[in-house]
């Protein structure tokens, strides 16, 4: 050993930090092997075990939901004792229970309930909405919505307006796949503005989960969110609440751009032809888009004679708005003329 | 003699709560987790009734109803599939399927129309 070292000592300084350099960077090479190695053998093994569990799973709930001489009490206890005893595992029997859940309807869908019940999961699933990471809560909030579970009140409001926007989304499905009377409620304490993504959702799920009746959208008109604003005023139109045509008339004069083009468009969508005198006199001083959503309404419920009685002076600047100007004119005029020709043959025929 | 009725899913739970079920009907089931698998065992095998999903690996719902109805015109078939656009179910039905249920589906629902589409058959 002695000998080792004197002989290293006698090596030139350069020599030295080659070896040193060399058996650090042999070292760390050994390292990273043996980790990738290690958690590739780690991974392996949890998929086994996920499959394990998986087929366990499978076998368990198909005998419990559609097996009548099952021992449901005996073998629940014995599930319990053996399978739900890891964070992992309560996690794998979850996401199985969602995928049954997600496939089967009837009687089934209640079953699956009272066993995500009797397997302690609602205890664990609550633990985790209280949880501070985003992840847990956002996934806790979307296993009882797609359940159809009711999770504690208190723990489910300040969720509405979490840090987290995945959290946010997650809760507003929540609140409109388990709310019975109001499912929008939520919105009068809402802070933050809702997103594209969380405005589809709300309306798919109003139009096919919720089975209460629709809220009249007028009560978010004045909302000081402007999304909600705009969402309100698109429902109304989606959902026929003629009655608030009035108040969509106010809002085509509202300070918003955004809400002023909203409004118009629900009023179209709507064939509020009245809208369209007062459209043309505020054409002239509107903004492009407001412009352009103008002449799209007249193209859905107005005439040609409201495209003539619009001032257009202006127009020629903005090329997209010129050009479709120019285009609804030509398409008014052929459909004249068609119509024209089609009077021409009528009185032929009739002479 | 038991009736046998061949399931083509690839769903793993599908198909575990359909055997379950038809099973306790009384009914013998064989499976199938794939349209290749399925095609193999339409050509030796005979079976009273075929509960197939449309959306198979390899080989798909309707190539395989096209299958049957050409080769094996005589067997009923029940559809089981996510999608309820009107246009895939009309499609299925002008293929000569005799019954269409859409997922999510109710078990006790689907073993009613399973006897319903057999004693029909008879």
């Amino acid at each position: 050993m002695n000998y080792l070292f004197s002989l290293f000592d006698s090596w030139p300084f350069i020599v030295k930090l080659n070896l040193i350099l060399s058996i650090l960077f042999f070292s760390l090479a050994i390292w990273l092997i043996g980790s990738v190695y290690y958690i590739r053998y780690t991974k392996t093994i949890m998929n086994i075990k996920r499959r394990e569990l998986e087929k366990t799973l499978l076998d368990f709930i198909s005998s419990y939901l559609f097996d009548e001489n099952f021992d449901k009490s005996s073998e629940l206890t014995k599930l319990k004792k053996t399978h739900i005893n890891t964070e992992f595992n309560l996690k794998i029997t979850i996401k199985q229970l969602l995928i049954f859940n997600e496939n089967l309807k009837g009687a089934s869908t209640e079953i699956l309930k009272e066993l995500f019940m009797f397997l302690g999961l609602y205890e664990y699933v609550v633990s985790d909405l209280k949880s501070r990471a985003w992840e847990k809560k956002a996934r806790a909030l979307h296993v009882f919505s797609q359940l159809y579970i009711k999770a504690p009140e208190e723990v489910i409001s300040p969720l509405i307006n979490d840090q987290r926007l995945e959290v946010r989304q997650q809760a507003v499905l929540y609140i409109l796949n388990l709310s019975e009377t109001n499912p929008l409620e939520f919105l009068n304490t809402l802070q933050d503005e809702l997103t594209l993504w969380q405005q589809i959702y709300m309306e798919h799920s109003l139009k096919n989960s919720f089975k209460g009746e629709i809220p009249n959208f007028s009560q978010w008109t004045s909302h000081p969110m402007s999304s909600v604003v705009r969402f309100s005023i698109r429902m109304m139109s989606e959902f026929n609440q003629f009655q608030n045509i009035p108040i969509l008339m106010t809002l085509i004069d509202h300070n918003e751009e955004s809400v002023r083009k909203a409004a118009i468009h629900s009023l179209s969508k709507m064939g509020h032809i009245d809208l369209i005198p007062k459209l043309i006199s505020k054409f002239k001083n509107e903004t492009p888009v407001i412009k352009k959503e103008i002449l799209k309404t007249i193209n859905h419920i107005g005439s040609y004679n409201h495209l003539l009685a619009l001032e257009v002076k202006e127009i020629t600047e903005n090329k997209s708005l010129y050009t479709y100007y120019s285009s609804l004119e030509q398409y008014f005029k052929s459909t004249l003329s068609i119509k024209l020709n089609m009077g021409d043959l009528t009185v032929k025929e009739a002479s | 003699m038991k009736k046998r009725i061949l399931i083509i899913e690839d769903n793993p739970m599908v198909v575990k709560s359909l055997a379950f079920k038809l099973i306790r009907d009384g009914y013998e089931v064989v499976t199938a987790a794939d349209g290749r698998d399925a095609m193999e065992r339409l050509k030796t095998e005979r079976f009273s009734l075929i509960l197939t999903d449309l959306m198979l690996p390899f080989i798909s719902g309707s190539q395989l109803i096209e299958y049957i109805k050409k080769n094996i015109p005589g067997v009923p078939i029940i559809v089981l599939s996510t999608s309820n656009q009107d246009d895939i179910i009309t499609d299925a039905f002008n293929m000569g399927v005799d019954d269409f249920i859409t997922k999510p589906f109710s078990p006790n629902e689907l073993s009613l129309r399973v006897r319903r589409t057999l004693a029909n058959t008879n």
